[in-house]
């Protein structure tokens, strides 16, 4: 198999959280998939069907059971800064200020000073945290907290964000606002975005395609390429259609 | 006024604090000028505090008698030193223990055993190691904070957000950064916490080393007193060590609020 020189590749991976799994004990199993750079993939699917820890395997924090992650070419063997990750619960530094928060991936390579307050302020500026940049993460809203650990990983440079249910927090006010503020930066800032919701809606507006994943169903993952019209019109029956499909799937994984 | 608004609870702590303290005091001379058949045993504070300016008031018998002055400073200098060598330690060891579960397993149950037994119990091993001086109290109080707050730092090593860490680890932190720029400042204000508890704990210990033979400190003022039958001595020095051990914690205290504010702030 030729290995594309850009984006990320996943062949078969599988994970199990028992050291030797049964049938039964695999979340997934021996699934491949390929994401190009500057997409925009989501991942849907009931909780506790993996998404986290599909998320958690590519970032590097996780070693699969088995298979690999290749990104741009390059097996991902840990932790990798232009593997960005967004999580949930912000996971800000609470000793810091959103300023500091967002130097603090810079100020780990030894960058001079005067470099690092250019990026920041830059960064700062352009995802509308300046006038916040001195307090602390506890001082801010949800969606403050959100933009701040967005802007953490933009300052990095990463070239991947990967975000975890990062709007799950979110009233839904915020959650549109942070939705066209992600949708922005993704294309401002040409990044390829990982992003994990359990929110259909969500997901067939930001997405280019959506992976549906499985409780029950785990050697593969169904994937819905959205073919949709900037902007997007959410009455449109194409939309409806994106949402039915969605939603049948996830209707099928309801049990109790 | 806003000043007065912003240091509202301050004041009204103090009022009451002081209040309580000044009227306890009052009915304790009315009783002891009233005749009260213990005055001798607790001689009110108008008798003891005159010892504090009286010459001749040394702590300690003969040539080594030191004087209130150095007392202080001597306990003051032993508990710091031995809170100080006893927070380093505790934070290599818990860093220690936690680099890896076998070193956990076999350490600190070890740990937990000998952190139950009062540091005074070592006194007297310690007096035969260190012979009678600073080594001694020091030792003691290294010994009561030093167990307690390794436990303290392992166990803050383990409620650290999972996720912390692996913001950092994304982020480009290498192991060494980790454990200085995320678990360090993240257990911090939870330790400082348990060291000001400690603090008490060892302030106590320092005094019984100083009651067991050292010849200053404020420990001793108590034993001098007891060998001279002087009650004024031992009760000035209760209020000593009590006011003394005050102004300690409310500077701890002060530190804490300052600048170790964000455990308490990110957890509203
Ligand atoms: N640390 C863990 N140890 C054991 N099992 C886990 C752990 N974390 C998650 N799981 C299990 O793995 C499955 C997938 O979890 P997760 O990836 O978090 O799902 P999702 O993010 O889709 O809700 C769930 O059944 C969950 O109970
Ligand atoms: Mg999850």
């Amino acid at each position: 198999m030729i290995k594309q020189e850009k984006g990320i590749t996943c062949e078969n991976l599988s994970y199990s959280w028992t050291k030797h799994p049964g049938e039964e004990d695999y979340i997934f199993r021996d699934v491949s998939f390929t994401i190009q750079q500057g997409e925009f993939i989501s991942f849907i699917g009931p909780s506790g069907c993996g998404k986290s820890t599909m998320l958690n395997i590519i970032s590097g924090l996780l070693a699969p059971y088995d298979g690999k992650v290749i990104k741009d070419g390059i097996e991902v063997m840990s932790p990798d800064k232009d593997l960005g990750v967004v999580f949930q619960d912000y996971s800000l530094f609470p000793w810091l200020t959103v300023k500091n928060n967002i130097a603090f991936g810079l100020k780990l390579n030894g960058k001079s000073k005067n470099e690092i307050d250019t990026r920041t302020d830059d960064i700062l500026k352009r995802v509308g945290l300046w006038e916040a940049r001195k307090k602390y993460p506890f001082q801010l809203s949800g969606g403050m907290k959100q933009r701040t650990a967005i802007a953490r990983v933009l300052a990095n440079n990463s070239n991947y964000m990967l975000m975890d249910e990062p709007f799950g927090a979110l009233d839904y006010q915020t959650r549109l606002n942070m939705q066209s503020f992600v949708s922005e930066v993704s294309a401002e800032f040409n990044k390829t975005i990982l992003f994990v919701t359990h929110h259909v809606e969500e997901a067939i507006i930001l997405s280019d395609r959506v992976f549906l994943m499985s409780v029950n169903q785990k050697e593969k993952m169904d994937e819905l390429i959205i073919d949709l019209a900037k902007p997007i019109d959410i009455t449109s029956s194409k939309f409806n259609e994106y949402r039915k499909y969605i939603i049948n799937h996830l209707n099928k994984e309801v049990n109790f | 006024m806003i000043v007065l608004k912003k240091y509202k609870e301050a004041i009204i702590r103090f009022i009451c604090g002081t209040g309580l303290i000044t009227l306890l005091v009052l009915a304790w001379e009315m009783a002891a000028s009233g005749g009260w058949k213990y005055a001798n045993i607790f001689p009110p504070p108008s008798k003891f505090i005159k010892q504090l300016s009286n010459d001749g008031f040394k702590v300690g018998l003969g040539a080594q008698a030191a004087s209130v002055q150095t007392s202080i400073i001597s306990s003051i200098l032993r508990v710091l030193t031995g809170l100080f060598i006893g927070l380093i330690s505790a934070f290599l060891f818990g860093f220690f223990v936690q680099s890896n579960i076998w070193l956990k397993r076999f350490l600190m149950p070890l740990i937990r055993v000998l952190a139950p037994v009062a540091p005074i119990a070592w006194i007297p091993m310690a007096l035969v190691l260190f012979g009678i001086g600073n080594q001694t109290a020091v030792f003691i109080v290294f010994m009561g904070v030093f167990f307690t707050l390794s436990i303290a730092v392992v166990r803050a090593i383990e409620i650290i957000p999972e996720n912390l860490v692996n913001s950092a680890k994304t982020l480009g932190a290498s192991k060494f950064q980790i454990w200085y720029k995320v678990i360090f400042p993240s257990i911090l204000p939870n330790v400082f916490t348990i060291l000001r508890l400690n603090f008490i704990a060892a302030w106590m210990a320092v005094l019984a080393a100083e009651m067991t033979g050292l010849q200053d400190g404020l420990g001793a003022i108590i034993m001098t007193g007891r060998n001279l039958f002087n009650n004024e001595m031992i009760l000035m020095g209760m209020v000593l060590i009590g006011v003394v051990g005050f102004l300690f914690d409310s500077i701890l205290k002060y530190i804490q609020d300052k600048f170790l504010w964000w455990d308490k702030k990110s957890r509203q």
